[in-house]
């Protein structure tokens, strides 16, 4: 009996112990930094010792190259030690979702750019030091395309560098296509009749695709920016208030031309080889449409001669996709001038010039630093200069929900090709859905 | 707290005891089952942005965007088409494989270990299994269909196959534990009445139909309310079979679990997610009471 009521109370008090345990153990030292430093402006070297935490999406290179430059960072700053933490992209988002309520979460905080007006309207972000990041110094020394980045004449974050688009083609299977590797395609009319002619059909199945069109990979940003663009149109007004996909005739074209590229030239199918980078490496695909920052992969997994060329124009104008994941220091950290001032010295080290001459080769992105970028071993580089070609027409797209945009664009392109819908239809469908995002996101503004 | 407390009859001792350790579960279901759920009801009732440090008070609203959002009723149906197939699916196939194996004369166990394995594979790898089996182009199925010179099929990549396609994997893993349920059910049939009713000349299809199925009610309300309970909540299929995973192909594949985990952790609105989570729970709620009343009637014989 005796030993069973011990037990009884053992359970009670271990449950009392996990309910009542201090949500955040590790305060204690940060608390006691920032007293000790308190006259400290945020610019200098913080006295004593401080911890701040870095988050990043797990991708390998940039996992390892981050670790490296750390440990450089910390030779450089002894008081200051960055944790480095990676999620799998897929969780990223849960975990932010996790932490916040949890008033855990990183210092230093890695998010694609299209994530930003979320992140920022939400307060999770704190706008970066005017003196240490003076604006108009940034907007001399960064490419112009960062300043998709400012939200209400404010930096909320930098990049490092920032990656754009080009087709990634199987030279192998281009070459006994009987076409020629040294002239590449020039526009995407001749883009789509290279891939008409790599296209196999064997019983009436295709087994190669001369082109694998994925608008959940990376063609919702061709059809955004760059096909709406090179037919005529502007895919969003100066101001992102309106979306203008089906604003002119050149809109409803480039949709035309996405949607025939599997409809009526049959040069992709929407199953084969599970999404267009399985299908491109496993040699079901000739060619497709991926970032610099694909280098890597190719590099290491392809098992084929491949290369890449520049992302061709349209009837009426070139245009490119770029886009960054950019570095924000949080809210919660400005809350702490010591952590504060550290992550502003760890930011100012992650955009360098120094560390992007070492992110580049790499990675594969291109430095968002002008002065950089005009380094000629890029250009010299048969695979980066494809894509520094078009880094000028180079845009962004504004997003307020990126998700959301794309989901609106993914389903209406399956709507034609799965449902039979009119195509012109599906696109004032998808412009609508995405109109009331903004409309949604505009007026939570006021 | 009184140990050995004196003065206390035996009875009295015993009860003291048996609310002691009753407190152990009681708190845990408190605070991880109860407290949690009452938490969900009233984040609904908020503009709980997951980011956001503010978290205005919304009312019904979030309730109204719900009712009036297309991709919600969407889910919604979906995930009543989940239970209205899977249900019967795993009901009929269950006491088919139960009976044929009640009957083995050999090899019994092993059988039952066989069906059994699916029900503890890991999803996950079940799902992704599944759909390199209905891959259209270098798919098993496919391959199949052409051997037989059947036209060949997009399975999950078609709006109107994908959820059966689904259905057919969930139903495929979970017969094993109905198989299992209803061997049970059936072992605990007495043999007298199979053997009264064979000596007044019952042929095997009475036997089934008068004995077999009544005597079967509560293991197949049993099942009948948890294969619901399951299918209303189906989730990870959804997320690993659908096409670009996301519940498409133009959301026919899309459950309500998944829309609000969608809704959560994808566009961090936890008060409109969490409304979503408040109707789940009144359905499944109203659906299990039904079924308890509707089924559980006695019936003598």
């Amino acid at each position: 009996m005796k030993r069973l009521a011990l037990l009884a109370l053992l359970a009670l008090a271990l449950i009392v112990v996990a309910c009542s345990a201090p949500a955040e153990p590790t305060k204690a030292p940060a608390a006691s930094a920032a007293t000790s430093a308190p006259a400290a402006k945020p610019t200098d070297a913080p006295a004593a010792k401080v911890e701040i935490e870095y988050w990043q999406y797990f991708f390998e290179s940039k996992k390892n190259l981050v670790d490296e430059l750390i440990v450089e960072f910390q030779k450089q700053n002894p008081n200051i030690t960055v944790v480095h933490t990676t999620f799998p992209y897929e969780q990223y988002t849960d975990k932010v979702a996790a932490s916040v309520p949890a008033g855990r979460g990183p210092d230093v905080v890695n998010l694609y750019y299209g994530w930003l007006p979320l992140y920022i309207n939400s307060g999770y972000l704190a706008p970066l030091p005017d003196k240490d990041f003076p604006i108009a110094q940034l907007e001399k020394d960064f490419i112009p395309m960062i300043q998709i980045a400012k939200v209400d004449g404010k930096y909320y974050s930098l990049p490092t560098a920032v990656r754009n688009l080009a087709i990634f083609y199987n030279k192998d299977l281009y070459t006994k296509a009987g076409l020629d590797a040294t002239k590449p395609p020039k526009t995407f009319d001749e883009l789509a009749s290279a891939a008409q002619k790599m296209t196999k059909v064997e019983g009436g199945k295709m087994t190669v695709a001369g082109w694998r069109v994925d608008l959940s990979n990376q063609d919702h940003n061709l059809f955004r920016e760059i096909l709406v663009r090179a037919y005529g149109g502007v895919p969003q007004s100066d101001d992102h208030k309106k979306i203008q996909w089906n604003a002119t005739p050149g809109g409803y074209d480039a949709w035309q031309f996405l949607i025939d590229l599997t409809a009526k030239q049959k040069v992709s199918e929407p199953t084969l080889g599970q999404d267009g980078p399985t299908a491109w490496l496993a040699q079901q695909a000739g060619m497709m449409v991926s970032g610099s920052f694909y280098l890597g992969t190719a590099k290491s997994k392809a098992t084929f001669n491949w290369g890449v060329f520049p992302m061709p124009a349209g009837p009426k104008a070139s245009a490119n996709f770029g886009s960054f994941w950019t570095h924000g220091i949080t809210t919660k950290a400005a809350k702490d001038p010591a952590k504060l001032a550290a992550s502003v010295k760890f930011l100012q080290f992650l955009t360098s010039a120094e560390t992007m001459k070492k992110w580049t080769p790499a990675i594969g992105e291109l430095p968002a630093r002008a002065e950089v970028l005009k380094d000629p071993v890029f250009a010299n580089d048969p695979l980066l200069a494809p894509f520094l070609q078009t880094l000028p027409v180079s845009y962004a797209s504004y997003f307020v929900d990126e998700a959301a945009d794309r989901t609106a664009l993914i389903d209406a392109y399956n709507a034609v090709i799965l449902k039979n819908a009119d195509p012109k239809k599906s696109l004032d469908d998808a412009t609508k859905t995405v109109q009331k995002l903004f409309d949604d996101y505009w007026a939570s503004k006021k | 707290m009184a140990v050995r407390a004196r003065g206390l009859s035996l009875g009295q001792r015993r009860a003291v005891w048996a609310y002691i350790f009753l407190i152990v579960p009681l708190l845990f279901f408190i605070g991880v089952r109860f407290a949690p759920t009452l938490f969900a009801m009233s984040v609904s009732l908020f503009k709980w942005d997951i980011l956001s440090p503010t978290k205005p008070w919304l009312g019904l609203q979030n309730y109204e965007t719900l009712f009036a959002d297309k991709v919600f009723w969407k889910s919604l149906t979906n995930t009543l088409l989940y239970v209205v197939l899977s249900v019967p699916l795993e009901l009929v196939f269950g006491l088919t494989f139960a009976l044929l194996l009640q009957s083995a004369a050999r090899w019994k166990g092993f059988f039952r270990a066989l069906y059994f394995i699916p029900f503890v594979t890991s999803t996950v790898a079940i799902s992704w299994v599944w759909r390199w089996m209905y891959e259209p182009t270098f798919g098993p199925l496919n391959k199949l269909l052409a051997f037989l010179s059947l036209p060949e099929q997009k399975y999950l990549a078609n709006p109107d196959q994908a959820l059966p396609s689904i259905v057919i994997a969930i139903a495929w893993q979970a017969v094993g534990f109905y198989i299992i349920i209803f061997l049970a059910g059936l072992e605990a049939i007495p043999a007298d009445f199979y053997e009264a009713a064979k000596i007044d000349g019952a042929h095997a299809w009475d036997l089934f139909r008068h004995i077999t199925l009544p005597l079967l009610n509560p293991t197949i309300v049993f099942l009948t309310v948890i294969g619901t309970i399951n299918g209303i909540q189906v989730f990870t299929q959804v997320l690993n079979m659908s096409f670009q995973g996301t519940g498409g192909p133009l959301d026919a594949t899309k459950s309500l679990v998944l829309f609000i985990y969608q809704q959560a952790f994808r566009s961090f609105k936890m008060g409109y997610a969490s409304a979503g989570t408040v109707v789940l729970f009144g359905i499944i709620l109203l659906i299990t009471l039904i079924q308890l009343k509707v089924t559980t009637r006695r019936v003598e014989y």
